[in-house]
């Protein structure tokens, strides 16, 4: 080897060792801040969100007093819950199902004081079953937000829910009104399509985006865990979920709210920028 | 059904829509209205359940006592003008169209049927009652003469009957005519419209026509009664009380409803001949499905009423039609099925064969009954013709043959 090509390959060496190093070091350095931007985004998302419960929670039980307001006022109702009059029974059990249409609920039942449906607009003949410490549970939940399984009369759903007690003639009645947790409600919340918002709880799980069963986790499976299957930036909102199955005691258990930014426009990008 | 004299019914208002294929049969109550004005049975029964003429002019139980002859009138003749004479009805009834071996909805009530001649059948029932030819005014064997090319079969009133989507006009050949509105969306539009007569159980469509003051509303008799049939249900299994029938009745059905008031046609069955109860194709593993009818709003209800009452065993209410109906009926692997029967069928054996076709797993004897059901008409004050018959079917005057 001549000793112009030696020289050659020295330079070529020390130019290179440093420019792959600096190169090495550039990427990481811009991944980890943008990653650190995606995870600062999607933090805000999760207080946007907290604080997007929070809000509809409040709409649910303005509109709770509403008709909390109509109820204390319409004799036809005291006629047929205070005094029992049976002609007015069929008013009473129709009320719940036009005054959930009237304020665009999706789940509203009236109980009494002993806890007993005695109308209900989500789901019409279902009146007379007895929703033991249901009132109680949403009383208890942290800031007023709660999730609810609920019932119609062909599937189950989930439902923010509020509960609002209020006397007629001496007599205690509950309202409990809510709105469907479903896909396009979480879609709502993320506002934006990167962003995926799923609710995860013991029995199942709603997300924004439908992934195929192979590929679909378990509910209980960690955020960790999600992220080295598939990186991405990931905040968490816990939620207590209050299920109330036919038969089985109340039971009030906790539900993750997981925001998710997946993080492969974020890898397509740098190696655009740095290696294209 | 309304006392005094008035002007006739032109406008009447539907609830379902009305598909010519199927007439004479008809589907639902809206077909049952119409071809009731087109196609004629032999004999019809009246409010009173006495049988009176229909088609034909008289009857009489021949000298052994088994066989029924019939005579048909000289005049009578299907609405193009062709002559209804003994052979025709035995071609319409006849698979082959010529005589040969009856159609099977015909078969079902009829055993043989001969000509006699141009004018008189000898008909032999396979229910035969020694008093009067009931099974004669069933809907099966009303007379519809198949044209080719026409959406509508003949019938033997001298009417002319036109259909498109929005209506189906019956003209009568006095020139009066009788026109059928198609159903909408809400039914209270049509009373908003100048309708004579409008059928319904729909509850808002009778509250609001009780607070205008053009319109009047008459009950229907009692005339379908909505049971429950379980798969795999033992016949000591207790029934529903009165008690909880009527319960049923007025908390559960909107629109008007009874307890089921019995006897009840398919028990005490012991002289028909209906196949055993064979065991369901799922060997009695319930789904947990309660199904019913999705276009029979009263069984929507008891459903969801059963749903709403023991979830353990009812898990939930689904609603299906046609062939998803018939199937899943058929198969008997859900854990229950709400169903309308007719209350008061004119043939319960035939009926209760139907029911067993269609519903093979089950043992009559535990057929739950629920509740009666019935319709209101809503009539403009000032008009009336409507003749309520022994069936349950609504003639209309104005439609009536002017032979």
């Amino acid at each position: 080897m001549s000793l112009r090509t030696r020289l050659l390959l020295a330079f070529a060496v020390v130019v290179l060792i440093p420019i792959a190093l600096l190169a090495f070091g550039l990427r990481q350095e811009m991944t980890r801040r943008l990653t650190d931007e995606y995870q600062l985004r999607v933090n805000s998302v999760v207080g946007v969100i907290r604080e997007d419960l929070s809000r509809e929670s409040a709409g649910i039980d303005d509109r709770l007093m509403s008709l909390e307001s109509a109820l204390v006022n319409d004799n036809r109702f005291r006629l047929a819950a205070v005094a029992g009059v049976e002609s007015e029974r069929e008013y009473l059990l129709d009320y719940a199902g036009t005054a959930m249409r009237l304020t665009g609920l999706s789940m509203l039942q009236i109980e009494d004081g002993d806890e007993r449906i005695i109308s209900s607009g989500h789901f019409r003949n279902e009146h007379g079953r007895v929703e033991s410490r249901l009132t109680t549970a949403l009383a208890n939940a942290r800031g007023g937000v709660a999730l609810v399984t609920a019932r119609s009369a062909d599937r189950e759903f989930l439902a923010l829910a509020r509960a609002r007690p209020f006397a007629i003639g001496g007599r205690t009645f509950t309202l409990i009104g809510g709105i469907v947790v479903d896909e396009g409600f979480l879609a709502r919340l993320a506002r934006d399509r990167a962003i995926v918002v799923s609710l995860i709880y013991p029995g199942g799980e709603v997300s924004t985006v439908r992934l195929p069963s192979t590929v679909r986790l378990k509910p209980d499976t960690t955020a960790t865990t999600r992220e080295t299957m598939n990186p991405a930036a990931v905040g968490e909102l816990q939620l207590p979920l209050i299920k109330t199955d036919a038969g089985a005691p109340l039971e009030v258990v906790e539900a993750r709210l997981q925001v998710t930014q997946p993080l492969t426009p974020l890898r397509a990008l740098v190696r655009v920028v740095l290696w294209e | 059904m309304i006392e005094e004299p008035g002007l006739p019914i032109t406008t009447v208002a539907l609830g379902e829509p009305v598909n010519p294929a199927n007439a004479p049969r008809p589907s639902n109550d809206s077909e049952r209205l119409v071809f009731r004005q087109l196609y004629e049975t032999l004999v019809r029964i009246d409010c009173m359940g006495r049988v009176v003429p229909g088609l034909a002019s008289s009857w009489r139980r021949s000298i052994d006592g088994q066989t029924w002859i019939v005579t048909l009138p000289p005049g009578a003749r299907f609405s193009d003008g062709s002559p209804v004479a003994a052979s025709a009805v035995l071609a319409l009834w006849s698979r082959d169209g010529v005589g040969g071996d009856l159609q099977p909805h015909v078969n079902r009530l009829v055993q043989s049927i001969i000509s006699v001649d141009d004018d008189t059948l000898a008909i032999l029932l396979r229910n035969p009652r020694v008093d009067a030819p009931y099974a004669l005014a069933h809907t099966d064997l009303a007379l519809a003469k198949p044209v080719s090319g026409a959406a509508w079969p003949l019938g033997t009133r001298s009417a002319h009957v036109t259909s498109d989507r929005a209506s189906t006009t019956i003209t009568t050949a006095a020139g009066t005519s009788i026109r059928f509105l198609a159903p909408r969306g809400d039914p209270r539009d049509l009373l908003d419209e100048s309708v004579d007569l409008l059928i319904t159980r729909d509850r808002a469509a009778l509250d609001y026509a009780a607070t205008l003051p053009p319109f009047q509303s008459v009950p229907l008799a009692w005339q379908r009664t909505q049971v429950l049939l379980t798969p795999g249900r033992a016949r000591t299994s207790p029934s529903l009380s009165e008690e909880a029938r009527q319960t049923l009745a007025r908390d559960a059905v909107r629109g008007e409803a009874r307890n089921a008031v019995g006897p009840f046609w398919w028990q005490g069955q012991s002289d028909c001949e209906i196949a055993p109860p064979r065991a369901s194709e799922l060997g009695w593993r319930s789904s947990g499905r309660v199904v019913y009818d999705a276009t029979d709003g009263a069984a929507r209800d008891l459903a969801e009423r059963l749903v709403g009452l023991d979830r353990r065993i009812y898990q939930r209410a689904t609603g299906l039609t046609g062939e998803a109906l018939a199937l899943a009926r058929r198969r008997g692997g859900d854990a229950g099925y709400v169903m309308s029967f007719d209350g008061h069928p004119l043939d319960p054996c035939r009926e209760l064969q139907v029911v067993m076709e269609r519903t093979p797993w089950l043992d009559p004897e535990t057929i739950v009954p629920l509740v009666d059901i019935r319709m209101r008409a809503i009539v403009r004050r000032g008009h009336s013709g409507i003749v309520s018959e022994g069936d349950g079917g609504l003639r209309i005057a104005g439609a009536d043959d002017q032979r």
